[in-house]
């Protein structure tokens, strides 16, 4: 079943055609990767989906309904979750107050409650703890509770964006450039996380630049360049298509790779 | 009367374009709200007053020698105040800018006294007549000022190898920074362009008004005013917007209400900010 | 362990505060206290909007002053009570909030504290120049204080005497530390952080940025039209000096140095505040450059205030203790 569906999707920035009738889909229970050189349109493409800019044309479906130009709450309401290039965290909070904000939408005790502090929001409480803690444990970042986010190191802040994305259980998960600014051990962490993600039940689209980890994770790979999908296929498929090759290295290099 | 509200308008609003261009530059490229800006203008103000009172200084020479020194008060500032908050929540560039008007204002009145301060030129006393129009020599250099020092930052921005470095700085940061741009040199400068014309402003304007350590709030607020309607970052706008201002106060004034004078400035605030925030000539952000 | 100790010390204070006018008898003394109490429960409000969803509300004593000028209006113009005045006047309060606010707050940092800046410069020319029903600079005077509650048994809690008004204002300011506590563990507190933090993050996980925003502001403006009320009532006299946005930038000094966000921040920013400028007399020339300074300062060195700095050290302290080292 399509979980996610762009069709004819372009945005307009002036003259310029950042992302140009690009149609992409997910299906429920894939692993799919988004790549492509610098300046492809690979974060607008996340930004058109999640809400966060309006396409000039197209639309966007989730779960079979329309969800284009939709508000970027709305969006995460349904269960389409991003992560963001840049900074993903919320810098002057705790880590656990971090990930315990990420469970919002699965938050049922209001104001009124708390100010109560009634049975049902004191359990509440307990349970988003004890969820929260499962989940920092599972990005490896036990004992790290109560740390200011700016202490930690930057993969553990990637791992903690992680963990805030997952709080809100999303269906659909979108990471952009997961591994980015990462060592090998880092990537090789971040690789498992996202594997065991996947196998927990999520749909998963993620932008990456590094090939290692796309092709060591991704059933099918789309290439966007310069705002239009070049290509998509399987990580062997992509790997070998003379077009990507060119887009990455330049065109002497395919004459070279058939000579 | 509606001529000479006109004219009282250009020359108020001369001087709110030259208060308004120094802010916008910063929030252009810095990013940052000056709110100690017109306490930067007081400056101007008591410069020009010492230099007349102590040094017996020709008006006109006076109002350089305050541009320079202002504009020296503010590279100090930049340096001091404003870089640890560069990149830092918006939040805190407020704050900042609130505490450092807060010292120089209190400063002034400190060293100064409260006691509100005359400037005395030999042109407040000329007048000139024409059409139904009465106006000092005083007020015409002031406008006349304005205009000569707008006209030389134009020519500054648009045909000076460093002018355009600014320009490229506030469109792309990280652009000028590629092509080897020394943001530090850019920044230093722009803060010394915007202290040095607020400074101008307030000397020009001294012999006009009273001096006091509080003089530069109100025109503070207009600024605002202005940046906002030109559009944030944007020079000409600025300048536009000055003159608008000026205008439209002057008239408001004399025609709707004197004691709800300063009204007008604030009603064109929020309405600017609610209905095309990017101002005049800002772009709007697309997302 | 440690939560039990909290709660005796808690308990301590509380007693603590009970029993002060019994001890402090000088009316000067008193004063202070009270204006400590309320100058606070405002700060709290400030902290709600601007410490803790991270919009800077310069429009903050302009609106005191509705709440006050709506609650003197109530009680002298009108044949009302305080005690009917000062829900009015929180409601007052609340609604030019919601209209003020709801257009607002669209707007993102700069610009929204510039449109709360002309908001509230707007409202002190009203307060200035509406004579027939602000009194112009000549302000209101002959507000009544609240009439006295009448107990069973026969006690009456009189309100003239400021050890009366002591007492409604620790009332309150106790409701206000409890509100701001628990909003910073409830789901909608954090959702202002995240507002205050990483709007777009904060989107991504479902909280919805303008009407978390609204709701901050207009809790804001609750505390706030209670802070105007008490304060018409306390002085007795009001005048549009005392909300403008001058006030509005002493309040959030006393809420930054005292450390935004925090629960103890507004109360120990209010209480430097009013009382040094009482204590050090001779520094009084001095002191609002000394608030520019300590300012700036804390903005770039103690993000989270002088609270925020003590909650630092004693945790340093409690990772450095005797036990670690043997």
């Amino acid at each position: 079943m399509s979980l996610l569906d762009c069709e004819e999707l372009s945005k307009q920035f002036g003259g310029l055609a950042a992302i140009n009738r690009v149609g992409l889909s997910v299906n429920a229970g894939e692993i799919v990767g988004l790549i492509g050189p610098n300046g492809a349109g690979k974060t607008t493409l996340f930004n058109l989906i999640t809400g966060f800019l309006r396409p000039t044309a197209g639309r966007i479906r989730y779960q079979g309904k329309e969800i284009t130009g939709l508000a970027p709450h709305l969006i995460g309401e349904l269960g389409l979750v991003r992560t963001f290039q840049k900074i993903n965290v919320f810098p002057d909070l705790s880590v656990l107050e971090n990930v315990l904000i990420g469970r919002h939408l699965h938050l049922r005790t209001g104001f009124l409650h708390s100010l109560a502090q009634s049975r049902s929001y004191r359990r509440e409480e307990r349970a988003s703890r004890e969820k929260v803690r499962g989940l920092l444990e599972f990005v490896g970042l036990s004992g790290w509770e109560d740390q200011p986010v700016r202490s930690l190191p930057f993969g553990l802040q990637r791992a903690l964006g992680i963990a805030t994305g997952l709080a809100a259980e999303p269906k659909l998960l979108l990471l952009d450039e997961p591994a980015s600014g990462m060592n090998t051990e880092e990537k090789k962490a971040v690789i498992e996380i996202i594997r065991q993600i996947y196998r927990g039940g999520t749909t998963l689209l993620l932008v990456e630049h590094d090939m290692n980890v796309v092709m060591n994770l991704c059933g099918r790979i789309i290439v966007l360049d310069a705002g239009s999908v070049l290509m998509e296929g399987t990580p062997e498929q992509v790997q070998h298509d003379p077009r990507v090759i060119e887009i990455y290295l330049g065109k002497g290099y395919t004459r070279a790779a058939h000579a | 009367m509606f001529l000479q509200q006109c004219l009282n308008g250009l020359i108020l609003g001369g001087a709110y374009a030259l208060i308004s261009v120094g802010m916008t530059m910063i929030f252009g490229i810095m990013n940052i709200s000056n709110f100690a800006h017109g306490t930067i203008y007081m400056l101007g103000a008591y410069c020009i007053y010492f230099l007349s009172t102590a040094f017996r200084t020709p008006f006109l020479i006076g109002v350089a020698v305050s541009m320079l020194v202002v504009g020296l008060i503010g590279v100090a500032i930049e340096r001091i105040v404003f870089r640890p908050v560069y990149g830092a929540p918006v939040l805190n560039d407020l704050l900042i800018a609130l505490g450092l008007s807060f010292v120089l204002e209190n400063g002034a009145l400190l060293l100064w006294g409260s006691q509100t301060k005359s400037v005395r030129t030999p042109y407040t006393d000329v007048v000139f007549h024409f059409f139904s129009v009465s106006v000092t020599l005083q007020r015409l250099i002031a406008l006349a000022a304005s205009v000569i020092l707008i006209a030389g930052l134009y020519a500054f921005l648009n045909y000076t190898r460093f002018g355009k470095a600014i320009v490229a700085t506030a469109q792309s940061p990280k652009g000028a920074a590629l092509v080897g741009i020394d943001l530090d040199r850019i920044y230093m400068t722009t803060f010394a362009i915007s202290s040095g014309l607020a400074g101008a402003a307030g000397a020009l304007l001294a012999p006009l008004f009273y001096v006091f350590p509080t003089m530069g709030n109100m025109p503070l607020l207009k600024a605002f005013v202005v940046v906002v309607l030109g559009g944030m970052g944007n020079v000409q706008g600025a300048v536009v917007g000055g003159f608008l201002v000026g205008i439209a106060e002057s008239l408001g004034g004399a025609y709707i209400s004197s004691d709800y004078k300063n009204v007008f400035a604030f009603i064109i605030l929020i309405g600017v900010l609610l209905l095309r925030p990017q101002g005049l000539f800002g772009r709007s952000e697309s997302s | 362990m440690k939560r039990h100790l909290g709660t005796v010390v808690q308990l301590a204070l509380l007693g603590l505060a009970v029993s002060v006018p019994a001890v402090v008898t000088d009316s000067y003394y008193q004063h202070i206290l009270n204006m400590i109490f309320l100058t606070a429960i405002s700060v709290y409000g400030f902290n709600v909007i601007t410490g803790i969803a991270g919009q800077f509300n310069i429009a903050h004593a302009g609106f005191i002053g509705i709440g006050a000028y709506v609650s003197a209006l109530a009680t002298t113009r009108l044949p009302l009570s305080f005690w009917t005045a000062m829900p009015l006047a929180i409601l007052a309060t609340a609604v030019f909030g919601v209209v003020i606010g709801y257009p607002s707050l669209r707007l993102r940092g700069v610009y929204f504290a510039l449109t709360t800046l002309g908001f509230v410069e707007i409202l002190s020319l009203v307060f200035e120049n509406w004579v027939p029903v602000t009194g112009g600079a000549m302000g209101i005077t002959r507000i009544p204080p609240p009439s006295p509650i009448h107990l069973p048994g026969g006690i009456a809690l009189a309100f003239e005497e400021k050890t009366g008004f002591y007492y409604l204002c620790l009332v309150f300011l106790l409701a206000a530390i409890y509100v701001n506590r628990q909003l910073l563990r409830s789901r909608l507190g954090r959702a202002m952080l995240a507002v205050r933090e990483n709007e777009d993050l904060a989107q991504s996980v479902g909280i919805p940025i303008t009407r978390t925003k609204m709701t901050a502001f207009v809790l804001a403006t609750l505390f706030l039209g209670l802070t105007g009320s008490l304060y018409a009532h306390y002085f007795r006299f009001i005048s549009p000096v005392s909300f403008t946005a001058a006030e509005s930038f002493r309040q959030v000094t006393m809420l930054i140095v005292g450390g935004k966000g925090t629960l103890l921040g507004p109360l120990v920013g209010a209480a430097i505040f009013t009382t040094i400028p009482e204590v050090l007399r001779s520094i009084e020339d001095y002191q609002w450059i000394a608030y520019g300074i300590v300012l700036m300062l804390c903005v770039v060195f103690l993000p989270t205030g002088i609270v925020g700095l003590l909650r630092d050290l004693r945790e340093r302290l409690a990772r450095n203790s005797p036990s670690e080292h043997r």
